[in-house]
């Protein structure tokens, strides 16, 4: 009996550590599932990279357009014809670094209502589904801040991003990560926002300043917009670090929803200034809608820019 | 036990924690609801905003009033708050608990007992040693107080009954002695439980009680009242309430209760005679105490015979402060013959005078006797007086008749009676009667002539008290100079002693007593010469009484005086000797055998085997321990019976307020309810107010949602109703039952059709007309009293019926006043008439107008509507009711059915009124439809009307032509009818009985 209780105890950490890795592997699966639902909204919507891009194989002539660089027609092409200029676009096959960073601090365990998901499953899931799409088209992606951190191709990386996914965090609240990446590189920034507002910035100024375009999408709770309180009530943060007590909840609505909008303002004016793109998401919506918009945001980006800047 | 006006507390001392609400309150006001914990990630958008509507942090006014009040009531509840509290015990160590136990406790007997079962509770709780003595137990007076275990107290009290005379106090003086010369091991706890009337000893008995340790005395809240022996003063009747406390104006109702004598002409002999004879309320007066008096005195007006017939006098309706009726045997009292008004006849012999009444000595006798007695004269003047021969036996045997209602019997100037009216008369007076003769010619001429055949005075004749000398004597005349006699003063020995004598009293004429040995002791009257004026002899029980004058003023100017109407008075007070005046009881050696006893509560009940018979002596003291109030009776030498009534009261009592207990002792009143406690209902509503208090903390901390409130508060009101006091801990069998309840309401019946079926009960129909349904009720009531007294039918309260909503099945007759107001029946009422009528229901129509038809033939105003109503009924051929229908001999035979008038009844048509069946044959059963029984009987006679009684068994109206022997007969008619519907044909089936046993027997 004693030795079955000491044995118990040394075989606890391993226990626990299966369990986890049990509820892990449980949860992956459904992650998969839904990225995969989610992904194929997008293919069917956007027919994913089939588009032009840096590459090697053709992919179409168009009429060369003022501000074309000469270098881009293609004589051969244009020789047959009358008047117009060509240029020869090559399927894009560049393979980019998209670095994902996905909130999973504690804030982002909150739902409002049992029958919603949390911020952090909603996160998990577009940034699966973004994972999903960007490893079918052999981009190397990274999962900041995880041990999926490094740029890599291919389902092992997959795999890696998404076990880093279903993992949550200690801390309260989340701020990015430092990290370096290649020029022209992408970030995508999934989080609700409501760390650190200054350390935050500095983080988006020091990924933009290596170079990197970005994408910034805030998933809020419906609850943490419309401020639902009234009364007597303490809010604490899902960590307890935070604590705010008021007699009554109801008359700060008002203050609440003017300090997140101006939150919003300044996260959005963040943004513009350094071409970086943001949107709202909240989790009662739907999450194809969100999924679009990021893939869409992403690819066009990368056409304007792959395209045009020539680089 | 602390008490507050009719609340008592149980746990006083929780009551001091009231004092903490304030504190309560500051600690609550400072202590607001704690805040509600929210989990929310935007609390770092609110870490920056200032709380703009920061109100104080203190709890709202409304919500600490609420919290106080809740925890007011819980200590309240703990203080165990009890409604109208039993009294309790104070201390330790012996116990000992007096009763007075007499009639006087009987008024609020049970209040009492309670009391006393309680205290004999506690005790035994706390294993105290109980003695417990009653006051007025019929047992000797204890020796000793023996204290044991309270268990033995318990059985005493709840067997105790309260006896019928006042308790005595000083009975336990010998029992206290023991303990007041130390021999006790503590002070004892002394409780008394009085009747808050003063009795013989009571202060100095409080006085020692209250010296062996504490003492309570319980009293009433009002002492009770009682009846004096009613009086009787000129003639008159009177009766006396008591009251022990002088206090405002107030009004007693007292009831005269007796059987009332079949009337003289009845001559019927059976049943109908003990029937009749049943005791019930015969009037009911008012007595009013005026302001500030102890007395209240009513005079009881009835007709003589009825006042005759009176057993005993009540109070009625008194209450106890409990509410509960007060019946004791102090407000109860019988009586006797003491209290009969005498009736009296008057025969006389003159012939011829009524032309000139002031020369009739009848005339005189009337005013004298008119205020003491009633008196009737008796038309046996020629047949008494005559020798006719032929009337002979007529008057003898109306002198039979007249023997049977006459108290006394008054003969002026009667010579020669007839042999047999003789012996009647002698069997008469030998019985207890009282013969008063006045002399006169035809008295003298019988003296004469007697004297004349043997020339001596004969045999004393039996009716006379004394042998008459021939020719009397007249004085003061032309030829005598012997002037006008006056009277002596009456002898001792008379029973006109004291009264006055004035001169102005003479006597010109007499008839002479033969003088002897006997004489003089048989004068109660003598002129101042010598001569007797009055003579009298006992004959067997009663007496015979001779004026020697005449009852008119030829002979003297007595009849002239008022010195005549005293002496009647005195002589129709002795009238019938039978009853015996409590002052004769005392040299009366007889004994006195009780024959009806009163209990404390004044009920009447035959006295038990048992009972011993009783020394006159004895009674003479009155009502006391172990002589209770009753009717006792003893046979007197010549085999009469005499009877005697004793009451719990005598004459000269008066009621007196028991005395304030002695210095120290409590004085407390007994309470009437049963003690509620009020925990449970605080309690509860504490409760209801914590899961208030819930409610309103979540409203406060902003918690409470719409939809969440309307659950909590249907929440809080079922437990609410939960908590609230059920009787202890059956809330299991409640609910079931509940259940049962609930499933039971699907059959439920009304009531009073459940009352109807279960019972025996004769039904009216409900017309439109108030008036009309009153008699109906108040007849049916009538007719269920004779039922119930003369048959074995025992129905239950009349019930009303509407035709058209109730359920008529359920009743065996329906008796059905016809009257203009009532409107037409509808389909549904007729389907259920004639429904009723097919299975045997016996409808009973009455258009209650024969005094308006000629002969009672119908064609009254009412017979339209009997036409209206009944048009639409299925209704058999009627005939008028034969002598020889089985209506008029299902219990009585009848000749006639009236009610308050008479009139033909109309029922079914029998086959022989529907002429011969073929071939001749008579239909052996005569109706073949429900066995020969009518369904309907319609007749006008006001049936109800005759049978009408109020509650109080007074009747409410005359009778129409025939008197009360109609209003008999009316019953009779009913009972007939009630048989009829009950039995059907059982009595014309019984007319073929000779011929099924002629049968059988063959």
């Amino acid at each position: 009996m004693n030795d079955d209780a000491a044995s118990d105890d040394a075989l606890a950490p391993i226990r626990a550590l299966r369990r986890d890795a049990e509820q892990t592997a449980a949860a992956l699966p459904v992650l998969l599932a839904r990225a995969e639902r989610l992904a194929a909204t997008v293919i069917l919507g956007a027919h994913g990279r089939r588009r032009s891009g840096h590459g090697e194989t053709f992919w179409q002539y168009r009429h060369a357009m003022p501000g074309d660089p000469l270098p881009s027609v293609d004589w051969r092409r244009s020789a047959r014809s009358e008047s117009a200029l060509f240029v020869r676009e090559t399927e894009w096959e560049a393979a980019q670094t998209v670095s994902i960073w996905c909130d999973r601090s504690q804030a982002m365990a909150y739902r409002s209502d049992p029958r919603l998901e949390t911020k952090a499953e909603r996160a998990a899931e577009l940034a699966a589904a973004l994972s999903l799409l960007l490893m079918r088209g052999g981009e190397r992606l990274a999962l900041i801040g995880t041990p999926a951190g490094r740029p890599s191709v291919g389902q092992a990386q997959l795999t890696r991003v998404l076990h880093a996914l279903v993992q949550s965090e200690d801390e309260d609240f989340g701020a990015p990560p430092r990290f370096s990446a290649r020029r022209g590189g992408w970030a995508v920034f999934i989080s609700d926002f409501f760390g650190d507002e200054a350390a935050l910035t500095q983080a988006i100024r020091e990924t933009a300043s290596q170079g990197l375009s970005g994408i910034l999408l805030q998933v809020v709770d419906p609850a943490e917009e419309s401020f639902p309180f009234d009364g007597r009530v303490l809010f604490e943060s899902m960590a307890r670090r935070l604590r705010y007590e008021t007699d009554r909840a109801g008359a700060m609505r008002d203050d609440y929803r003017d300090a997140l909008a101006a939150r919003r303002a300044r996260l959005r004016e963040t943004a513009r200034k350094l071409g970086w793109l943001f949107a709202e998401h909240r989790t009662d919506q739907s999450a194809a809608p969100a999924m679009l918009w990021l893939w869409q945001g992403l690819s066009s980006d990368m056409v304007s820019r792959g395209g045009g800047g020539g680089r | 036990m602390t008490s507050l006006g009719g609340i008592g507390f149980l746990q006083p001392l929780f009551l001091i924690g009231l004092l903490l609400l304030p504190l309560l309150w500051w600690l609550l006001r400072a202590t607001p609801p704690s805040p509600r914990r929210v989990r929310f990630p935007g609390v770092a958008v609110l870490l920056g905003l200032e709380d703009r509507e920061s109100t104080p942090r203190r709890t709202p006014l409304w919500l600490l009033i609420l919290r106080c009040l809740a925890a007011a009531l819980l200590l309240l509840a703990f203080s165990e708050p009890l409604l109208n509290p039993k009294a309790r015990l104070a201390e330790d160590g012996p116990l000992l608990l007096v009763m007075d136990g007499g009639w006087g406790d009987a008024a609020e007997w049970d209040a009492r007992r309670r009391t006393a079962l309680d205290f004999a509770e506690q005790a035994a709780e706390r294993e105290r040693p109980v003695a417990f003595v009653s006051l007025a137990a019929a047992e000797v007076a204890p020796e000793r107080l023996e204290f044991a275990a309270a268990e033995a107290a318990i059985e005493l009290i709840a067997a105790l009954q309260p006896q019928p005379w006042a308790p005595d106090p000083t009975r336990i003086g010998t029992a206290l002695e023991a303990f007041e010369s130390g021999d006790r091991a503590g002070p004892i706890e002394v409780i008394w439980l009085h009747d808050g009337l003063a009795h013989e000893g009571d202060e100095a008995i409080a006085g020692r009680l209250q010296a062996l340790g504490s003492l309570r005395m319980i009293g009433p809240v009002a002492p009770p009242l009682a009846l004096a022996p009613p009086q009787i003063r000129d003639g008159k009747m009177y009766v006396s309430a008591l009251r022990a406390e002088a206090a405002g104006a107030r009004a007693v109702r007292i009831a005269a209760i007796g059987a009332p004598r079949a009337s003289e002409e009845d001559e019927d002999v059976d049943l109908v005679a003990a029937a009749t004879r049943a005791e019930r309320r015969l009037s009911t007066v008012e007595a009013t105490f005026a302001e500030g008096a102890l007395r209240a005195e009513v005079e009881i007006d009835l007709p003589t015979a009825i006042r005759n017939a009176l057993s005993r006098l009540e109070i009625v309706g008194e209450l106890s402060a409990s509410g509960a009726p007060a019946a004791h045997a102090g407000a109860a009292q019988l009586l006797d013959d003491r209290w009969r008004r005498r009736t009296v006849a008057l025969v006389s012999g003159e012939i011829g005078q009524e032309s000139q009444p002031l020369l009739s000595g009848l005339h005189y006798l009337r005013a004298a006797l008119a205020p003491h007695a009633a008196y009737r004269e008796a038309r046996l003047a020629q047949a008494l007086g005559a020798s006719s021969t032929e009337r002979r036996g007529a008057s003898a045997e109306e002198f039979g008749a007249l023997a049977g209602w006459a108290d006394a019997i008054v003969l002026s100037d009667i010579g020669r009676l007839d042999q047999e009216t003789e012996d009647a008369l002698i069997g008469w007076v030998e019985k207890g009667g009282l013969l008063i003769r006045f002399a006169g010619v035809k008295l003298a001429a019988l003296a004469e002539e007697e004297l004349g055949y043997s020339g001596q005075a004969l045999e004393e004749s039996p009716l006379l008290p004394t042998r008459l000398r021939g020719g009397g004597r007249a004085l003061g005349g032309a030829l005598s100079w012997e002037s006008p006699q006056p009277l002596r003063a009456f002898p001792e020995t008379s029973p006109f002693f004291g009264l006055e004598v004035g001169p102005e009293v003479t006597v010109k004429r007499q008839v002479l007593a033969e003088p002897g040995p006997e004489l003089s002791e048989r004068v109660w009257a003598a002129l101042a010469d010598g001569t007797p004026l009055v003579t009298a002899k006992s004959l067997g029980e009663g007496r015979v009484v001779l004026f020697h004058v005449t009852a008119n003023a030829e002979w003297s100017s007595l009849p002239l005086s008022g010195l005549f109407v005293e002496m009647m008075g005195r002589l129709v007070s002795v009238a019938p000797a039978l009853a015996a005046s409590e002052a004769s009881l005392a040299e009366d050696a007889r004994s006195w055998t009780p024959v009806r006893l009163m209990d404390g509560f004044g009920r009447v009940a035959d006295a038990p085997g048992e009972a011993a018979p009783l020394p006159g002596e004895s009674l003479a003291q009155g009502v006391r321990i172990g002589v209770a109030p009753g009717l006792y009776e003893t046979e007197t030498e010549s085999g009469e019976i005499a009877s005697l009534a004793l009451s719990a009261l005598d004459e000269d009592d008066i009621l007196a307020p028991r005395a304030p207990p002695p210095l120290g002792a409590a004085s407390e009143t007994l309470s009437g309810e049963g003690e509620t406690p009020l925990k449970p209902w605080l309690l509860s509503a504490a409760t209801s107010l914590l899961l208030l208090d819930i409610l309103a903390a979540l409203l406060v901390a902003g918690r409470l949602r719409t939809r969440h409130a309307a659950l909590a508060l249907a929440t809080a009101a079922a437990l609410g109703a939960w908590a609230a006091p059920q009787p202890s801990m059956a809330q299991a069998q409640t609910e079931q039952r509940g259940g049962e309840a609930a499933a039971d309401e699907d059959r439920r019946v009304d009531p009073a059709e459940q009352y109807a079926a279960l019972e025996t009960v004769l039904a009216y129909v409900v017309t439109s007309d108030p008036a009309v349904d009153r008699v109906s009720s108040a007849g049916l009531l009538g007719l269920s009293a004779a039922l119930y007294q003369r048959t074995a039918i025992e129905p239950g309260e009349p019930a009303g019926v509407d035709l058209e909503i109730d359920d008529i099945s359920v009743f065996a007759i329906l008796y059905w006043p016809i009257t203009s107001r009532q409107p037409d029946l509808t389909d549904n009422a007729i389907r259920k008439l004639n429904a009723f009528m097919r299975t045997g229901g016996l409808l009973v129509v009455d258009t209650r107008d024969a005094h308006q038809t000629f002969g009672g033939g119908g064609g009254g105003p009412n017979e339209g509507h009997l036409r209206r109503l009944l048009s639409r009924l299925d209704l058999p051929r009627l005939e008028p009711v034969r002598p020889e229908h089985v209506l008029t001999r299902t219990y009585y035979i009848l000749d006639e059915l009236p009610g308050r008038w008479r009139g033909a009844v109309w029922v079914e048509a029998t086959n022989r009124a529907r002429g011969p069946l073929p071939g001749g044959r008579r239909a052996l059963f005569e109706a073949a439809a429900n066995d020969g029984v009518s369904p309907i009987i319609i007749g006008a006679a006001d049936w109800a009307g005759a049978w009408a009684i109020t509650d109080d068994g007074d009747y409410l109206y005359p009778m129409g032509q025939g008197g009360d022997r109609q209003r008999e007969y009316a019953y009779r008619f009913g009972v007939n009818l009630a048989m009829y519907a009950f039995t059907g044909n059982y009595k014309s089936d019984q007319v073929h009985i000779p011929a099924l046993l002629d049968r059988l027997g063959n």
